[in-house]
């Protein structure tokens, strides 16, 4: 089974960004969140080789949507967040808040 | 005007992307292709497609290698032939010259391995390289040439070690080295 240790950022900040698109999440929405909210640059092959490792660990599934136009006919693959997929994303939050909070009353920043 | 991508770039990622990403990673270039169209122009969008095919070879040789269980035999075929064809030391040459000599058979075999690693499935660097070097080892015990062993055993030795610190897999995903030394 992945454990937290396993997931790397990348992994991570697709994982979050799927949760926060819903039901709308693909390549182009994923990279658009990932630049707009974490401020990375990314390619949409780099999102496509994490989503690959988030399949194949069962922390995503996905389902084909229709063929558009402006895709040039070719059908999305959309992405959800599996259940194992939210626990993962849980353990790496809670561990973060762990290490930033005491950091954040120390500087006092909270 | 015509707004599609560039045709041979478009090719080029057709022939690029593994089969079960093609159809959805080249619909989202697409997708993004006529958003940085509207935004910047068409000519910017074609340089923009242009710059995907490049940042795409890494990402998807990776991602080709995960999907390709028969590469790891694929890789050990081509170290096997590039070890066989770097063996060919020169007669009657100097001390320094057998070294840098041996030196660069190694660097050939070490090479070919760290880039089949990367093109094909194999699980990390090790392998390859002490496959290469071990051949290397061979021809040269079967051609009789027992001194060129006895120069080339600390460059193997010191592949191995190299290996064994270049030790990932091809997915980024770093295994334990517990995992493989039981």
């Amino acid at each position: 089974m992945t454990n937290v240790q396993e997931l790397k950022e990348s992994d991570l900040l697709v994982l979050c960004s799927i949760l926060h698109l819903g039901d709308n999440a693909y390549g182009v929405t994923i990279k658009k969140q990932i630049e707009e909210i974490a401020g990375r640059v990314v390619s949409t092959a780099s999102i496509y080789l994490s989503l690959s490792r988030l399949d194949s660990n069962n922390l995503v599934n996905t389902t084909i949507g229709d063929a558009t136009p402006e895709r040039g006919g070719r059908r999305k693959t959309y992405y959800r967040l599996t259940a194992k997929g939210e626990r993962q994303v849980k353990i790496a939050i809670n561990s973060w808040i762990a290490m930033i909070v005491p950091i954040a009353k120390k500087w006092e920043l909270l | 005007m015509n707004q599609a991508p560039p045709a041979f770039t478009r090719l080029l990622l057709i022939w690029l992307t593994p089969e079960p990403f093609k159809e959805t990673y080249l619909g989202d270039l697409e997708e993004e292709f006529h958003l940085v169209a509207r935004a910047r122009g068409y000519r910017n969008a074609c340089w923009w497609y242009r710059s995907q095919l490049v940042l795409s070879i890494l990402p998807m040789q990776q991602l080709r290698s995960r999907t390709n269980p028969i590469g790891k035999h694929c890789t050990i075929l081509f170290v096997a032939i590039a070890a066989l064809a770097c063996t060919t030391p020169l007669k009657d040459a100097s001390v320094p010259f057998y070294i840098i000599e041996h030196s660069l058979i190694l660097l050939a075999a070490f090479a070919t391995g760290y880039v089949c690693t990367f093109v094909f499935a194999c699980k990390n660097f090790l392998v390859p390289t002490t496959i290469a070097t071990t051949i290397v080892l061979f021809a040269l015990y079967v051609r009789g040439e027992r001194e060129e062993i006895l120069w080339l055993l600390p460059f193997t030795v010191l592949a191995i070690l190299a290996g064994l610190l270049t030790f990932r897999s091809v997915g980024g995903q770093h295994i334990p080295a517990r995992s493989w030394l039981g």
